[in-house]
């Protein structure tokens, strides 16, 4: 074939991958071209500048022997100098900075092996001789058909599942960039010597020892980067949780300014009331009065700043979470909640989550007793003391129970369907080695304890 | 005679306390005087030192501009007098008495902000106190103590039914009538140290023979008086039956 007839066939070729690359970049660029109104006449000269250049160098590339050099250093050569075009191009295109340009023109060669390797997969041998006709003819079915068909659902593929995305997300963070930048620029050189590894490696029966390190290799990167995924999800949820707390410590600080707007209300009243009295004389009233407002100061304000003082002392958010939950739900339900916290809390031997599950099942517990009874209460105290914390739930009995039997499964003073919480309980705690349970009945009431050994 | 010690930062309110406390022995004739008064708790720690013996400590939970605050104090005190009585005095805010009875198994509490209500709860601190020495003096109780971490259990003998081996190394749990906790301790330990009430009738169970019900001998199971159920093994067979039938 001459020197002509074969650079015709490469424009035809480059002008196909040109279309592909350009839909490729339309897709996973996710935007039109840099100025095309105002340039397309530029535009359409530099598109035809870059195929008849691409085509001349593969030309020349073939018939020199280029391709024919030890180690593939040609088929290198070529792909380096063909990125750098494509890159330049994808620059002049979309006026990315170059390194993301030089990066999206990896890529998209990578596409476009990949597409060409996946439609030879159908060929015999994989190689053509173009001087002869009836090899041509399978060589240009094969380039002009079945790649562009692989292409096309390729770019597809990655444009569905959202990896034009990723990629801008890793353009974004710029930390990383140059490591991964020169990582991805040895694509060419690394696929080439993957490729000799994977092709003279040793053969094992049906198996290749390069196949399966590379296979095992990918199921590190995914690995990895699920491991990272799910780190992150973590974090999020972690956050989340903070946000409700506060959200919720907020409510409790507003409904407390309320009760104070409310106390300040009844008080102005009450001061011009005893204002009279005291002008008369009436020293015994003045006391009275003195004395109730402190103790009403107590009844209707002081229960709320004491419970968030003591709640201040818990330093866990998780459990300070927890206790906020309960305490909100005690006030809905109307059942008294007594918190004592005399040290902080910083943090326990268990596992925070492990912790807030026995906590919420012994609390749970003691609300369901006490729900709807007369004057219902719980109390709870989280105490640390030099290598000991304490946590204790206690809650008034308003029946017998039989104690031994709480501790079986499905037992419960409530019905049936209820009383999987101890168990449960009992299940978790066997976990640790730390961790002393213990449940009594003391001056008719119901005490639940979890001591930690720190 | 029992030594009163007060320890309160606040002036006036220290000898109102000391005050009525002395005007009260007076009146009821109780076995008590009022030994010290201090705003300082080191004062108090070195009286106790010196005079060792039973006491009655009214302390005031906060105590301004000092090194220590009455819980600790109270945990000293503890060191030097573990059966003393301990009576917080408290301005209602601070107050976190279940904690303190947990701990330090402090008697009562008082709130000073209204004088009535001091003066009512000092004449029923010290009535309750009468009352429980009354008491332990008729008492024919024993008790089983052992330490669970931070703190010292007393549990009656008599409603203990049986200890068991908890899975774990050295772990034992303690079945009683109204408690049950795990702790730290050897079976063989216990064994000697409870005596011919207990007996070993399994690897795992260490039995209050008096806590007895019946036996499922077909099945080797012990049936206790509170409806729980333990095995025993077939060496502590004749031993056991021995004992059920001297009941």
């Amino acid at each position: 074939m001459v020197f002509w007839d074969m650079f015709c066939t490469n424009v035809a070729g480059v002008a196909i991958s040109t279309f592909f690359l350009l839909l490729a970049s339309r897709l996973l660029f996710g935007r039109r071209l840099h100025q095309f109104r105002e340039r397309r006449w530029t535009v359409l000269a530099v598109t035809v500048l870059y195929i008849v250049s691409f085509a001349l160098v593969g030309t020349i590339c073939y018939k020199t022997g280029i391709f024919g050099w030890k180690y593939r250093m040609g088929k290198i050569l070529f792909n380096y100098m063909g990125m750098l075009g494509s890159a330049c191009y994808l620059w002049f295109l979309y006026g990315e900075s170059f390194p993301v340009s030089w990066v999206s023109a990896v890529f998209f060669q990578m596409i476009e092996e990949l597409a060409s390797s996946f439609s030879l997969l159908f060929s015999q041998s994989g190689e053509f001789n173009l001087e002869i006709f009836h090899e041509r003819i399978i060589y240009l079915f094969f380039t002009y058909l079945l790649t562009p068909m692989f292409h096309t659902a390729l770019i597809l593929a990655f444009y569905k599942s959202g990896v034009g995305g990723m990629c801008w997300q890793w353009v974004d963070r710029n930390k990383t960039r140059l490591r991964s930048l020169v990582f991805i620029s040895m694509y060419p050189v690394l696929s080439q010597v993957l490729h000799m590894l994977v092709h003279e490696g040793r053969k094992a029966g049906e198996d290749n020892d390069m196949v399966s390190l590379m296979f095992f290799l990918v199921m590190f990167l995914v690995l990895s980067f699920e491991g990272r995924e799910e780190l992150h999800r973590k974090q999020m949820k972690v956050k989340q949780v903070s946000l409700q707390q506060q959200a919720a410590y907020i409510e409790t600080l507003e409904g407390l300014q309320q009760e104070m707007r409310r106390f300040r209300h009844d008080y102005k009243n009450m001061v011009s009331g005893i204002y009279l009295q005291a002008k008369e004389g009436d020293l015994e009233s003045v006391q009275q009065f003195i004395q109730d407002m402190a103790e009403d100061f107590d009844v209707q304000v002081g229960v709320q700043i004491r419970l968030l003082t003591q709640l201040g002392n818990v330093h866990m958010l998780e459990v300070k979470g927890l206790l906020l939950g309960k305490i909100k739900e005690c006030s809905r339900d109307q059942i008294e909640f007594g918190l004592e916290v005399l040290r902080p809390l910083e943090k326990t031997r268990l596992r925070a989550t492990d912790l807030c599950r026995c906590l919420g099942i012994l609390i749970d517990n003691a609300m369901d007793e006490v729900r709807g009874k007369e004057r219902p209460q719980i109390h709870i105290m989280v105490s640390c003391q030099e290598g000991c914390t304490t946590f204790r739930v206690k809650n008034k009995l308003y029946s017998q129970v039989d104690f031994h039997k709480i501790w079986q499964q499905g037992y419960s003073t409530r019905g049936t369907d209820r009383g999987i919480g101890l168990a449960s309980y009992r299940n978790i705690l066997g976990r640790y080695e730390d961790v002393f349970p213990s449940t009594a009945i003391q001056d008719g009431c119901f005490v639940q304890e979890l001591k930690i050994q720190e | 005679m029992l030594p009163i010690y007060i320890c309160e930062d606040d002036g006036a309110v220290l000898a109102a306390q000391k005050e009525y406390l002395e005007k009260q022995i007076l009146i009821e004739g109780y076995d008590m005087e009022v030994a010290l008064c201090s705003r300082h708790p080191e004062d108090i720690l070195d009286a106790v030192k010196a005079a060792p013996r039973r006491g009655i400590y009214f302390l005031d939970v906060e105590l301004k501009g000092e090194p220590m605050d009455g819980f600790s104090l109270g945990q000293e005190i503890r060191k030097l007098d573990a059966r003393g009585f301990l009576v917080y005095v408290t301005s209602f805010s601070d107050l976190a008495f279940e904690t303190f009875r947990y701990h330090l198994e402090a008697l009562d509490y008082i709130v000073k902000g209204n004088p009535e209500k001091m003066y009512g709860g000092i004449r029923e601190s010290l009535a309750a106190i009468t009352e429980r020495m009354g008491r332990e003096q008729g008492e024919q109780t024993e008790y089983f103590t052992v330490k669970a971490l931070d703190v010292v259990k007393h549990i009656p003998i008599d409603e203990i039914m049986f200890f068991e081996t908890a899975g774990r190394t050295h772990r034992i749990e303690l079945h009683g009538k109204y408690d049950r906790f795990d702790f730290i301790g050897s079976i063989q330990e216990l064994e000697t140290q409870l005596g011919s009430r207990f007996l070993r009738v399994h690897r795992a169970y260490l039995v209050n023979t008096g806590r007895i019900w019946e036996l499922d001998l077909k099945h080797r199971e012990i049936l206790m008086e509170n409806g729980e159920k333990c095995l025993f093994s077939r060496n502590a067979k004749a031993k056991l039956l021995q004992v059920v039938s001297c009941l």
